[in-house]
C-alpha cells in the first residue's frame, strides 16, 4: 500500500491515472449508444482495424496512434456504410472490417521483421508506459468526444430509442449514425495505450452492461456506466500494481467484476420490489 | 389562415408494393384543416403502409405524397407532423423513463445543438398530463402495459405540438377504455387547437362518431367521405368493406391475420 502511495508521486503513475480516468469516462459514455443500438461489438471491429494502423505506422516509423487513428476512422466509415447498405448484415460488416484489420496488421507486422515488445503494448495495453505525447492525445481526444456527445445527447438518445421516429422528427439520422461510429473510433484510439486493441471493446460495453442492471432511467444509465468505468480503471490499476498483474487485463476484469456485482444487486433489488 | 392554404396531407395517385404484388394501388386522398380522419381497413389492407408513406419512411412506387403542399422528400418543417407507429413490441429492455421517451418528441422542434429549455419541459409535462400519464412519468417504459405504452407514444408525438398527427392503432393490447380516452382527447385537440388527425383502425362501428371523414382502404381506396354518407348512400362500398372486414375476422378466428 505504502509502495503504491510512493508510486503516486511518480510521473509515470500520474500519467497512467489521468489517462485511465479519461478512458474510464469516455468509453462508457459512447458505449451506451453502441450497446442500446445492439452494436456492442463495433469496438472490436474498430480495435482490430486500428491494429493494422499501429503495425503500418510501426513499419513506417511514424507515431503509432496516428496510424491507428487513420485505420480506425476508415474502419468506422466502412462499417457504417456496409451497415446502412444492408442492414440485416450489420454483423457481417463488422466481421469484414475486423478480419481485414487483423490480416493487414499481421502482414505488416511480419514485414517489419521485429515483433517488438512495444507492439505488444498496443495489443494488450501498457498504461504504465504512457508518454507525455500519448497523454496529450488521450486527453484532447477524450475532451473532444465528451463535448460532442454532450452537445447531441438528446438527438443520440432519440436515435437510440427509435430510428424511424427520429427520421420522422427530421433528425439527420445518417449523419448521426456516422458521428456515433466516428466518435467510437476516436475513443478506441484514445484507449489503445490503456487497455489495448484486444480489450478496448470490453471497456466500451462492460461498464454499460453493469449499469443496465441497476439504472431506472437513461440519465442513470449514463451516470452509472461512467461510475463503473472509472471505478474499474482505478481498481484495476491498483490491483495490478499490488499483485503485479498486467494492468490492461486487470482493468477489464475489474469491469467484469463490477458487472457481476451489479447483476446481483439488481436481482436482489427487483426481488425486494416484487415482495413489497 | 389563407383560404387557399394547401391541404395538410395529400396522397396523390400513390401505389406501393413489396416485390410484384401491390400493397397499395393508386390511392388518392386529401386531408384538410380541422379534420379527424378515420383510416379503416382490414389487416393487410395497407393502412400502416400508407401511414409510413405519408411520413416519408417509405417511398411510393408511383404517385406523390405532399405535406402542407411540399413533396414529403423535401418537407423540412418536420415538427409540424407527429407520428405514432403501430408499436407491436415495445422495447422492453430499453432503459428510459416515460418522461424521457416523451421528451424525444421535442428533438425535431428544438433543432440540432439546442439545449432542452423551459418551453420543452412544459410541453413534455403538458403532453404527459393530457394522456393521463403524469403519475407514471418516472416509470421505466418497459414496465408499461400495451395501452399505457400507446398513450406514451401519443404523448411523445403531442409533445412536439404538431399540426398533423398520424396515429396507427395497435391491433391488440389496448383496452377499450384507454382507447376511448385517447380518442376523446384527440377530438378535444381537433376542436380546440385545430389539430388534424389521421387515425388508423380496423374498427369502424365503435369509432365512427369521432370521425369527420372516413377512408376505407383495402389496397385500393374504396370510400372517402363523411361517416353519414357511408351509411346512407354508398351501399356498394359498404358491402365491399363489410365483406373485407368479415373475411379478416374469419382469418383471425383461425389464428391467421
Amino acid at each position: 500500500m505504502g509502495q503504491f502511495i510512493d508510486a503516486l508521486g511518480q510521473g509515470y503513475m500520474q500519467r497512467a491515472i489521468l489517462a485511465g480516468l479519461v478512458v474510464g469516462v469516455v468509453c462508457p459514455a459512447i458505449g451506451v449508444y453502441l450497446v442500446l443500438r445492439r452494436l456492442s461489438l463495433i469496438g472490436d471491429g474498430l480495435g482490430h482495424a486500428s491494429f493494422a494502423g499501429v503495425a503500418g505506422a510501426w513499419l513506417l516509423g511514424v507515431y503509432p496512434l496516428l496510424g491507428a487513428a487513420v485505420f480506425a476512422l476508415l474502419g468506422a466509415v466502412v462499417i457504417e456504410r456496409l451497415r446502412s447498405w444492408r442492414r440485416e448484415y450489420g454483423d457481417l460488416a463488422l466481421a469484414i472490417v475486423f478480419y481485414s484489420g487483423i490480416g493487414l496488421g499481421v502482414v505488416l507486422t511480419g514485414l517489419s521483421r521485429r515483433m517488438n515488445a512495444n507492439l505488444f503494448g498496443y495489443l494488450f495495453g501498457s498504461i504504465l508506459t504512457v508518454t507525455r505525447l500519448d497523454l496529450l492525445v488521450i486527453v484532447s481526444t477524450g475532451v473532444a468526444v465528451l463535448a460532442l456527445l454532450t452537445l447531441v445527447r438528446g438527438e443520440l438518445f432519440a436515435l437510440a430509442y427509435d430510428e424511424d421516429l427520429a427520421r420522422v422528427s427530421g433528425l439527420p439520422v445518417s449523419a448521426l449514425n456516422y458521428l456515433v461510429v466516428v466518435l467510437a473510433a476516436a475513443t478506441v484510439v484514445a484507449s489503445l495505450r490503456v487497455v489495448g486493441i484486444l480489450l478496448v471493446a470490453g471497456m466500451l460495453v462492460i461498464p454499460v452492461a453493469a449499469s443496465l442492471q441497476l439504472a431506472r432511467s437513461f440519465r442513470q444509465t449514463l451516470l452509472y456506466a461512467v461510475v463503473f468505468g472509472v471505478a474499474s480503471v482505478l481498481v484495476g490499476l491498483f490491483g495490478s500494481y499490488m499483485l503485479d498483474l498486467a494492468p490492461g487485463g486487470a482493468i477489464v476484469l475489474a469491469a467484469v467484476l463490477s458487472f457481476l456485482a451489479a447483476s446481483l444487486a439488481g436481482r436482489v433489488g427487483r426481488r425486494r420490489t416484487a415482495m413489497s | 389562415m389563407s383560404v387557399n392554404a394547401p391541404p395538410v396531407l395529400e396522397i396523390d395517385h400513390v401505389s406501393f408494393g413489396y416485390g410484384s404484388e401491390l400493397a397499395l394501388d393508386d390511392v388518392s386522398l386529401s386531408v384538410g384543416r380541422g379534420q379527424f380522419v378515420g383510416l379503416i381497413g382490414p389487416n393487410g389492407s395497407g393502412k400502416s403502409t400508407l401511414m409510413r408513406l405519408a411520413v416519408g419512411l417509405l417511398h411510393p412506387r408511383a404517385g406523390e405524397v405532399r405535406l402542407f403542399g411540399a413533396p414529403v422528400g423535401r418537407f423540412r418543417d418536420r415538427h409540424r407532423i407527429g407520428y405514432v407507429p403501430q408499436a407491436t413490441a415495445s422495447r422492453t429492455g430499453f432503459p428510459a423513463t416515460v418522461a424521457e421517451v416523451v421528451s424525444t418528441g421535442r428533438v425535431g422542434r428544438r433543432g440540432l445543438f439546442r439545449r432542452f429549455n423551459q418551453d420543452d419541459h412544459r410541453a413534455v409535462e403538458r403532453a404527459l398530463d393530457s394522456v393521463g400519464m403524469s403519475g407514471l412519468r418516472d416509470r421505466l417504459i418497459g414496465e408499461l402495459s400495451g395501452g399505457q405504452h400507446q398513450r406514451v407514444m401519443a404523448a411523445r408525438a403531442l409533445a412536439g405540438e404538431p399540426e398533423l398527427l398520424l396515429l396507427d392503432e395497435p391491433a391488440a393490447g389496448v383496452d377499450a377504455v384507454a382507447k376511448v380516452e385517447l380518442l376523446d382527447l384527440l377530438q378535444r385537440l381537433v376542436e380546440e387547437r385545430g389539430l388534424v388527425v389521421v387515425y388508423v383502425s380496423h374498427d369502424f362501428e365503435t369509432l365512427r362518431r369521432y370521425f369527420s371523414k372516413v377512408a376505407l382502404l383495402n389496397r385500393r381506396l374504396l370510400f372517402y367521405g363523411t361517416p353519414g354518407d357511408l351509411g346512407e348512400q354508398h351501399d356498394v362500398q359498404r358491402q365491399l368493406v363489410e365483406a373485407a372486414l368479415a373475411a379478416d375476422h374469419h382469418e383471425h378466428g383461425h389464428g391467421g391475420g
